[in-house]
This record gives structure tokens, C-alpha cells and sequence, in this order.
């Protein structure tokens, strides 16, 4: 289990570091002068030059590159267009996004995971029909579709829920009232992918010849499905929650500006569209390092769940 | 040994619903088994003799229709609410499945699948449970029990996960142990210690076995009776050494004269095999199904199913034309 | 049908009739079949159905509601608001196609060479393709579509792009996994040259999981292309697709609703049919299903 550790965490750091280059050079590679985005308004030859020194934008790219991960790795991302400092404005961002994140993953969770599971155990019955075409609906729709719709339906013709912006937690109550909405658009997709790919895994597991043992030995059905056929099935699962936290994450982009919210997710759109490097940089950085991190917790608690891979095989 | 018997199976049919139609893998199938007895069924691949005994505790997929009735211990068997028969599995009937590599759940530990049925049917506190296990364990003769009761499947080699299965289905001291095809993925030393330890458990525990085999050496080690099947059909059944000493019917001499006998060269220079295959078992022939084999077949058992007689003390065959060596 | 005559029934055509078969068992998938065709031929004959041109505006019908000569109504600019979903749907099913059968034609090449060749190439492509994945599709097109530029054409190369890492990770895995069944194996003892076998056992067996990652990779880039477009980065007006009529309806939220709810329908509907068709071939190719 150690060298499996060992290895998962250096494939993550490559990842990582190639991540970071890709990062740079993609925004290199978009149009427009940076020294002129990074100036602002300002067109003067003079001032410009002297922006190209202060970003070595006039140094080779791999200087550039090697300058910025230095500062970065300290914490330091520069300052944007505005003068701000990158680092801090995500770090005000970040967490507004991490709790529509979390709310969304948890609301996903609550009701895919138990879908799909009875999903299985009344395969094909009528609710199990009912539940994975209700899954595949929801996974056909737009998500900044979906919050239009709810918006129009909740906020201004029922009145029901505030239609966007956000609300700091100090005030919990309004705060969920505020990340509710956003929370129901971002969790259906995940709660659909779940529920297929939970009664999927269930139904692959209830099939196998060990539960047909547990069977054999007397147990409750409860205990055959909840207890032997769940664990395996949660081991598959688990990589796909993985997966979707990047879906999560682009979907948390657009809804944000749905929603007026002013998380990490409008920032990213708004610094492209301003087309302010320095910001973007930062913000693809610390995105792609979540996610790379992310998947690397889900990597790690996969492979404590298998125990094909904690304890390695010793056959005597 | 009691008068009356522990289990008691009578026209017992299993149909299957597939996409391409209806299989009759069991038809009318009958038989007993007494205390302690050791009930040997053969037969080949394709038989029905897994589907039959896995029929008697429900274990098939839901795709399978059985009819006719089962007694076990005097009470009906096959229509037993869900409740009992919960209560029967693991705890009055064990079983044990032919593929140790792929019946045990990978993500328990060795131990506490062997506890399950001692926490479930005796509600054995865990301790309790843990060292009974390993007693268990024990029991089956895998060496260092301690050791191994924390163990995960992938880590034991097949023919201890067969003990381990054997374990398990022995744990609440049942009172049949049914073993379908129990060697049948073990190399042939393993084999010999794993029939060793069921006669030892039948000294031991007093339980009455049904072995399910298409091996003849193995029925002839360890059975009492047997019970030849052919094609979803009972063909013979007798006395171990009556059966062996006097075949009866066309195949059961068939699959004698197919084992291969060391120092028998002189006698027999081929193994003689049965031409043709077994039948498709998705139409129920209305003659006698092994009747496109065998050598003894004329238009009566083209045209009608043999019934089963009596031709022995205990002993049965459905043949129109029993007896004797087979004449080619 | 006896003996004889199954032996002598070509063993192909005889496999597409099972699985024409067991399709047609599945309403769902048949229905998604249905209406994705009837998308593909609304895009294909857009100028024929659509009874108004995309540009055609009319000052004196704005924001009209439902009406004999406007059957959805019309939009702000007088645009008849049903010509706009046929012409949306020749967008969005360009981007949703084309793009899919780009992310094929890339993907699908690094993976074989990847899974099946290995040595020093495998974990180059494996490390490179994980991480292009640590970024999630739609941010990776976006970013594609930001430095390309906006326009249909871009935003298609942007979908394909952003789709190719996933298709490679399996095609790749297709390819490890088939490498080592028997059929191949014996192949290569046999001395058969590297492409055959690429090409007659490892490719056509592949093609079951192919086709159905297309299919289902189609209603994702359909919705790729509705955010680019949404976002500013895809179709450009005048040229419309769902996406921008999506953007436009933003602002009359309120007073025009179906002006939003119409294109999303449309992309609901199309996503959902390229999904039922998705899973229903799926489960019919796949030989463990039984129905």
C-alpha cells in the first residue's frame, strides 16, 4: 500500500507540474497583447515598456514561466489588471464556490446514490423505468438552462426564492435560501450520473456468485444489499465522483453568472473576457491543482476501500 | 438410521425463461436422503444437477419456474415463507459452491464471512463469533487459523477458500451440507483432502451430504448412493458398489467404461467414449432422452419415456433396456 | 432453422439481424433514433422547412406571441422565433457531429498506438492525456474557443479538441484489454503483421464501445456548443444557434419567457434523444444484456 501511495501522489505532482506549464502556455497563446491588457487603459509606449519589465515580458518564456511558478509556490500570483492581488481575490472567491461546491455535492449524493441503488434491487419494475429516465432527462439538460427555468419559475412567478446574488454565511438562513437554487441546478447532473452509474455497479455486484453465497448463508436481503453487494459497488463509484467534481466545477462557472453570485466561477469568466492574464493564470492554477488534488483524496480512499490494493496478495 | 428420511424430493421440474425460449433444465426429478447418508448426483455438464439442488434452497435466478415439492425434516420445503427459509440457509442446509475463487466477497475479511452465519443464525456476540471461527477454520484444516481469520480472499489460494467455503457452510452445524462440484476447479491432490475432510465432517457433525459431481472416482470415494442424471432426468439410481458392480442403464455403463483404469490396458486400449452430445434441453422429448446415443435404442425409446423400475435391492433405472454390458 | 441451413447463412449478416432485433425491443432507444434523425434532417433541409430565413426580420411582429403566421411567435428583432430553432438545430447538430467525429478521428488513433504498441509511447500519451484531463471538458473548450477565437467553425474545433482525452483514455483501455485475448494473441504467434491485426481484430471489436461513446458524446458537445454560444464564444450573430438565442432571451426573462424556454426545449430534446439512442445501443451490444 505504501508504494501505491507513493506512486499515486508522484503521477499527481507530474500531473501537476504539467498542468502548471500548460496552464502558462495557454494563456500565453491567447490573443491580444498582454502588456496592454495588463496596462489598463493606458497606451502610452513608455509606460507599456515599462510593464514588459515588471512582467518580464520581455524575457525568454521559460524565464517567465520558472518566475512565475517561484512566486506561486510562495503563495504569490502576481497582481491583476487592477492592481489587486490575485492571490487574495481568489482567496475571498474561493470559498463562496466551495460551499455551492459542497451543497451541490451533497445534494447529489443524498439522492443519487439511493436512486440508483433501489434502481437496482426493482430492476425493472416501474420505478426503476421511472428513476433512469428521470436520470437521463436530467442529464440532457443544460445546467444554465435548468437555472433559467428555475429562476423564472421560483423567483418571479412564485416568488419563493431570491433570484441571485449571495449572501455571506454569517446569515445561514438567508445564505441557503441564497445557495439553494444554485445548489438543486448544480447537483442534478451529479445526482443523475450517480444514480446510473450506483445502479449500474449494484447491479453488476447483486449478480455475482459471492452474493449468491450470502444468500446461500441465510442473510436478510437488507444485509445482501446493503452490506455485501453496497460495499463493492461504492468502490466503483467512488472514481466516478471523482470524475465529475470537474464537470462540477464548469458547471459552477456558468451558474454563478446565472445567479449572480460573485464566487470563484464569475471570476474566472470575467477575467477572460477582461482578458487579464495575471488573474486567469492564477485562477486555471489553483483550479486545476483542486481538481488534480481532488482526484488524487479519491485515487487515495479507493484504494483503502479495495482491499485488493491495501493488502497485496500473499497467496501461500 | 431413522425411518423416515431428511429430505424428501418429488417431481421436482425447473424451467428457465430465456430469450430464446423455454429451457427444461430439471424434469420430474425424485429422490430422498437419509441422515448421515452421503447422496452421490452425476452426471455431465449441462445435467441439471447443479439447478436441482440449487432449486431446493431458491438460489436460482429469477428467470426459473420450479414445480413439484421438497419435505425437508417433514416440512414443505420449496413453499416455505421467506422467514424459514432464512432460516433454513446457512443454518439447517449449507451449501457449498463449485467456484471458490469467485464466491467469496473480495472486500470482507475471511473471518468475518465465516462469522456472519454464527452472528446471524446463533447470535454470537463478536468475540464469541471470532473465536469460534477460528476454530472453524480449524476445523477444515487450514493451518494457522489466527493468522488467516484476518485474512482477505485474494490472499488464500483456491483450495483454502474451498475450505473456507466448506467452513461457512458447516458453521452452524446444518444438517444437510449440499456440495455441488466441490473439487471441480482443484488440482487432483487438493481434491483428495478436501473429500477427507467431508467424511471427517459427516464422523464429526453427523451431517447427511449431497455431493454433485460428473467425476465417478470421486462418487465412488466418498458416496453411499447415487444418483445418475441424464439430460434434466434421473437415469439410475443405487447403492455405490451395486451401481459400480452392476450398472444398469446405457449411460452409467457408458461413463464407466469412460474412466480411464491404470493397469487396464490389456482389457480396454481406447477409452471408450459415448458418441453424439447431450440433448438441447429446450424442448422436453416426449421419449427417451438419451435414446439418440445409445446403442440399445429401437422405436420404443424413440417413441416413449422409460419409466423408472425397479431391477436391484434399491435399486432404480429409467431404461427400456436395462442391464448387461454395453453391446456395440 | 436447421443445421444445414445456419451453417451457410452468412454469420454477418446473420449478427445484425439479432441486434436489429434486440433494438427494436427497446422503445426508448428507437424513439431517440427517431427524433435524432428528425434533427438531422431539420439541420440538413433548414432552408427548405424553416418558413422564414434567420435573418429575416419583421419590425411590425415583435415579440409576438403565437400566431397563424408565427408559430412560436417572434423575438425582439422580428425574427420568427421557429425558423430560429430550425436553423439552431443546423448549428448545434454541426457542432454536436462534427466535432464528435474529429474527437474520433484523433482519439482514436493515439489510443490504439498507445494501448496497444505500449513500450516507451504508452505512458507518454497516459501522462499527457491525464493532464489534459484534470481539466473538465467544458473549461478546456472554453479555453480552446477563447484562443481561437469565436466563430461555429472554432467552437467545433474547440468541442473536438476538448473531447479527444477522454476518447483516447478509451480507446486506449479497448485496446490494452483486446490485446490480450486469445484470438490476438494466436494472431501474433502466427506472425500476422501489426496492421492487420490493428485493423481486422482490434479495431472492428472496439467499434461496439466506439459507437456508443459517439452517441453519447454528441449531446455533450450539443450543450458544449449551447455554453460557448451562451458565453459568447461560439456562433457569432447574425448566425444563430440554441446557444445564442439562449443569450439573447436572457435579458427579456421576464417579459418573453418562452423565448428562452423554446431553444432549451429544443436542446433538451436532442440531447435526450442522442442519449436513449446511446444507452439503448449500449445494451445491445453488449452480449451480456439478454434482452
Amino acid at each position: 500500500m505504501g508504494s501505491f501511495v507513493l506512486r499515486k501522489v508522484g503521477a499527481a505532482l507530474i500531473v501537476l507540474f504539467l498542468s502548471s506549464i500548460l496552464v502558462f502556455l495557454g494563456v500565453r497563446a491567447l490573443p491580444g497583447d498582454p502588456a496592454i491588457a495588463l496596462g489598463g487603459e493606458n497606451r502610452d509606449p513608455a509606460v507599456l515598456a515599462q510593464i514588459r519589465h515588471d512582467y518580464g515580458l520581455d524575457r525568454p518564456v521559460p524565464i517567465q514561466y520558472v518566475h512565475w511558478i517561484g512566486h506561486a509556490l510562495r503563495g504569490d500570483l502576481g497582481t491583476d489588471s487592477r492592481g489587486l492581488s490575485v492571490a487574495h481575490t481568489i482567496v475571498v472567491k474561493l470559498p463562496i464556490t466551495l460551499e455551492l461546491a459542497s451543497l451541490s455535492v451533497l445534494l447529489g449524493v443524498l439522492i443519487g446514490i439511493p436512486v440508483g441503488i433501489i434502481s437496482a434491487v426493482r430492476r425493472g419494475k416501474l420505478s426503476d423505468y421511472t428513476s433512469t429516465t428521470t436520470a437521463l432527462v436530467a442529464l440532457s439538460v443544460p445546467h444554465f438552462w435548468l437555472g433559467l427555468m428555475m429562476i423564472l419559475v421560483f423567483a418571479v412567478n412564485l416568488h419563493w426564492l431570491p433570484a441571485g446574488d449571495y449572501v455571506s454565511v454569517s446569515h445561514p438562513l438567508q445564505n441557503l435560501r441564497h445557495m439553494l437554487m444554485p445548489a438543486i441546478v448544480l447537483g442534478t447532473g451529479l445526482a443523475a450520473v450517480l444514480a446510473r452509474q450506483m445502479r449500474s455497479a449494484m447491479l453488476e455486484s447483486l449478480g455475482t456468485d459471492y452474493i449468491r453465497t450470502a444468500r446461500a448463508k441465510g442473510l436478510s436481503e437488507w444485509s445482501v444489499v446493503c452490506k455485501h453487494a453496497l460495499r463493492n459497488s461504492l468502490i466503483t463509484v467512488t472514481t466516478v465522483i471523482g470524475l465529475q467534481l470537474g464537470a462540477l466545477i464548469s458547471g459552477a462557472v456558468i451558474t454563478e453568472a446565472i445567479f449572480s453570485i460573485a464566487g470563484f466561477g464569475r471570476l474566472t469568466v470575467e477575467s477572460i473576457q477582461q482578458r487579464d492574464y495575471a488573474l486567469i493564470q492564477g485562477i486555471v492554477l489553483v483550479a486545476a491543482s483542486g481538481y488534480v488534488l481532488v482526484n488524487l483524496a479519491v485515487d487515495l480512499a479507493y484504494s483503502f476501500l479495495n482491499p485488493r490494493i491495501r493488502v497485496a496478495g500473499s497467496r501461500a | 438410521m431413522s425411518a423416515a428420511p431428511l429430505l424428501e424430493v418429488d417431481d421436482l421440474s425447473v424451467r428457465f425463461d430465456t430469450d430464446a425460449g423455454t429451457v427444461h433444465a430439471v424434469d420430474k426429478m425424485s429422490f430422498t436422503l437419509a441422515e448421515r447418508e452421503v447422496l452421490g448426483i452425476v452426471g455431465e455438464s449441462g445435467c441439471g444437477k447443479s439447478v436441482t439442488a440449487m432449486s431446493l434452497l431458491r438460489l436460482l435466478p429469477p428467470t426459473a419456474s420450479i414445480s413439484g415439492r421438497a419435505r425437508f425434516d417433514g416440512n414443505d420445503l420449496l413453499g416455505a415463507s421467506s422467514r424459514r427459509l432464512r432460516r433454513i440457509r446457512g443454518n439447517e442446509i449449507g451449501f457449498v459452491f463449485q467456484e471458490p475463487m469467485t464466491s467469496l466477497n473480495p472486500v470482507f475479511t475471511v473471518g468475518r464471512q465465516v462469522e456472519e452465519s454464527l452472528r446471524t443464525h446463533r447470535g454470537l456476540s463478536r468475540s464469541a463469533a471470532r473465536k469460534r471461527a477460528i476454530e472453524l477454520l480449524d476445523l477444515v484444516h487450514i493451518p494457522a487459523p489466527e493468522r488467516r481469520v484476518r485474512e482477505y480472499p485474494h490472499q488464500l489460494s483456491g483450495g483454502m477458500r474451498q475450505r473456507v467455503m466448506i467452513a461457512m457452510a458447516v458453521a452452524c452445524e446444518p444438517k444437510i451440507l449440499i456440495a455441488d462440484e466441490p473439487t471441480t476447479a482443484l488440482d487432483v491432490t487438493i481434491q483428495a483432502g478436501i473429500l477427507d475432510l467431508m467424511r471427517e465432517l459427516r464422523e464429526r457433525l453427523g451431517t447427511a451430504i449431497i455431493l454433485i459431481t460428473h467425476n465417478l472416482g470421486v462418487v465412488a470415494d466418498i458416496a453411499d448412493r447415487v444418483v445418475v442424471m441424464y439430460a434434466g432426468r434421473k437415469a439410475e439410481e443405487a447403492p455405490v458398489r451395486e451401481l459400480f458392480a452392476r450398472p444398469q442403464h446405457p449411460y452409467t455403463i457408458g461413463l464407466l467404461g469412460a474412466i480411464p483404469l491404470p493397469g487396464a490396458a490389456s482389457k480396454q486400449d481406447r477409452l471408450r467414449e459415448i458418441p453424439g452430445r447431450v440433448p438441447s434441453l429446450a424442448e422436453l422429448p416426449n421419449h427417451c432422452a438419451f435414446a439418440p446415443r445409445c446403442p440399445r435404442a429401437d422405436e420404443l425409446t424413440r417413441s416413449e419415456v422409460p419409466p423408472l423400475r425397479s431391477v436391484g435391492p434399491e435399486h432404480l433405472v429409467a431404461c427400456f433396456h436395462p442391464g448387461g454390458e454395453w453391446t456395440q | 432453422m436447421s443445421y444445414v441451413e445456419l451453417a451457410t447463412v452468412n454469420p454477418r449478416a446473420g449478427r445484425r439481424r439479432l441486434l436489429r432485433k434486440r433494438l427494436l425491443r427497446r422503445p426508448l432507444a428507437v424513439a431517440g433514433l427517431v427524433v435524432a434523425l428528425a434533427f438531422a434532417i431539420l439541420a440538413v433541409f433548414a432552408n427548405q422547412i424553416a418558413p422564414y430565413s434567420y435573418r429575416a426580420t419583421d419590425f411590425n411582429a415583435i415579440l409576438v406571441h403565437h400566431s397563424s403566421k408565427h408559430l412560436l411567435g417572434t423575438d425582439p428583432l422580428g425574427h420568427d422565433i421557429w425558423s430560429q430553432i430550425v436553423f439552431g438545430a443546423r448549428a448545434s447538430m454541426e457542432a454536436g457531429v462534427l466535432s464528435t467525429l474529429l474527437a474520433l478521428a484523433i482519439a482514436v488513433p493515439i489510443g490504439l498506438v498507445a494501448g496497444y504498441y505500449r513500450g516507451w509511447i504508452d505512458p507518454v500519451i497516459a501522462r499527457l492525456t491525464d493532464v489534459l484531463l484534470a481539466f473538465p471538458f467544458l473549461i478546456l473548450a472554453v479555453g480552446l474557443a477563447a484562443i481561437l477565437g469565436a466563430s461555429l467553425r472554432n467552437a467545433i474545433l474547440a468541442l473536438g479538441i476538448g473531447a479527444v482525452p477522454g476518447l483516447i483514455r478509451i480507446a486506449r483501455g479497448e485496446a490494452l484489454a483486446l490485446r490480450e485475448e486469445d484470438y490476438v494473441r494466436a494472431a501474433i504467434a502466427n506472425g500476422a503483421r501489426d496492421t492487420t491485426i490493428l485493423f481486422r481484430h482490434i479495431l472492428p471489436n472496439m467499434m461496439s464501445t466506439l459507437i456508443v461513446q459517439a452517441t453519447v458524446t454528441i449531446p455533450l458537445a450539443i450543450i458544449g456548443e449551447a455554453v460557448l454560444s451562451f458565453l459568447g464564444l461560439g456562433v457569432q450573430p447574425p448566425a444563430t444557434s440554441w446557444g445564442v438565442q439562449l443569450n439573447a432571451a436572457q435579458d427579456y426573462l421576464t417579459e418573453a419567457p418562452r423565448l428562452a424556454v423554446y431553444p432549451g426545449v429544443a436542446i433538451v430534446i436532442a440531447s435526450l434523444a442522442f442519449n436513449l439512442l446511446g444507452d439503448g445501443l449500449r445494451d445491445v451490444l453488449d452480449p451480456r444484456t439478454q434482452r
